[in-house]
């Protein structure tokens, strides 16, 4: 595996410090992919090479802050839908990233599950 | 969403609320999910999703990771997981297991946390000995708090960190191995093993920097 210094990261693409942790914080860059090193020169943060380029090269090429939100929803695997239980007092509202499953269960135990988290019906 | 109001001393289980008033003491155990939370007093919890203010006066504890809008301490707060915030101001101390995220982060008092404290501006004034991990950001400013000179009685606090990461840093009574960043200045009062820098660096005479690096 081709290691790339954070040094040598930053120059590339011309970024800042400041924008590397921004985009961090964002989960833009999993903190997996941040690998300590202690060099003679102190510590040293590196990345795969391969892998965070092509990252970057997708930061770089969105530009402005919005698409950079829906890049990393995108990332997080984020539905950002709502699911809406009707019921006769009312609705009820759940952010859908917050449901793992929604199953039936009927009085002789037959179970109808309709959504579950990974199939994204 | 249904409120939560505590007076006095009470529990509640986890779900999902509107706002909660704590007066008192409260143990939230279970995942928490709220529009706002307000204590006074003392509270733990364990995870926490607030969506918009998160006020605590008094001490706070948190078992897992949190998550809000703007949070507030004034007194003690206690994270064993992640914080995440977009505005954090802390008046008191604060002991992190892990990181500290969040757009800006203002801290007066301690601050202690193995991890990364890290925000577009961090400003930390002194107000105890601190230690992190490291700090990584844009703007990374550490200062010991304003006293009138002829009132300094009292011996000054210290910063240790592991790595400062940023693009303007200015420092004041920090012990750090590593010091990165465009414009780096270092106030009195430091000892910094290293400093790399890319376009100014200034250093007070009373610091003790030990190799300084322009790339």
């Amino acid at each position: 595996m081709e290691l790339i210094s954070k040094r040598e990261l930053l120059e590339k693409y011309g970024i800042s410090y400041g924008a590397l942790y921004r985009w961090k914080r964002m989960g833009l860059i999993p903190e997996e992919w941040f690998i300590r090193k202690a060099t003679p020169a102190g510590q040293e943060t590196f990345f795969n090479r391969a892998q965070i380029c092509e990252r970057m090269d997708e930061i770089v090429s969105r530009g402005d802050a919005s698409s950079l939100q829906e890049l990393a929803e995108s990332l997080k695997g984020k539905t950002g839908g709502t699911l809406i239980v009707k019921t006769n007092y009312g609705n009820k509202e759940f952010d859908l990233d917050d449901v793992g499953s929604v199953t039936v269960v009927f009085k002789d135990g037959r179970e109808n599950v309709l959504y579950t988290e990974d199939k994204k019906q | 969403m249904n409120d939560l109001h505590i007076s006095g001393s009470g529990s509640a289980q986890g779900g999902e609320y509107g706002n909660i008033r704590v007066s008192g003491s409260a143990s939230l155990s279970g995942s928490i999910k709220c529009e706002s939370i307000h204590v006074s007093g003392s509270a733990r919890c364990d995870n926490l999703v607030c969506k918009n203010d998160a006020h605590i006066s008094g001490s706070f504890r948190c078992n897992g990771n949190m998550e809000c809008g703007e949070l507030k301490v004034s007194g003690a707060a206690h994270f064993d997981g992640a914080v995440k915030g977009k505005d954090i101001s802390i008046s008191g101390a604060i002991h992190a297991e892990k990181s500290v995220e969040a757009d800006s982060l203002k801290i007066s008092g301690a601050v202690k946390t193995d991890g990364l404290l890290s925000a577009e501006t961090v400003s930390i004034r002194l107000g105890g000995d601190s230690s992190v991990g490291s700090i990584g950001g844009s703007s990374i400013d550490v200062r010991r708090p304003v006293t009138m000179s002829f009132l300094r009685i009292r011996r000054g606090y210290i910063l240790k960190a592991g790595m400062i990461e940023g693009d303007t840093i200015y420092l004041e009574d920090t012990v750090c191995d590593v010091v990165r960043g465009k414009n780096v200045e270092i106030g009195s009062g430091c000892k910094i093993g290293r400093v790399e820098y890319e376009t100014d660096f200034k250093a007070d005479s009373s610091s003790d920097v030990g190799v300084c690096v322009k790339n």
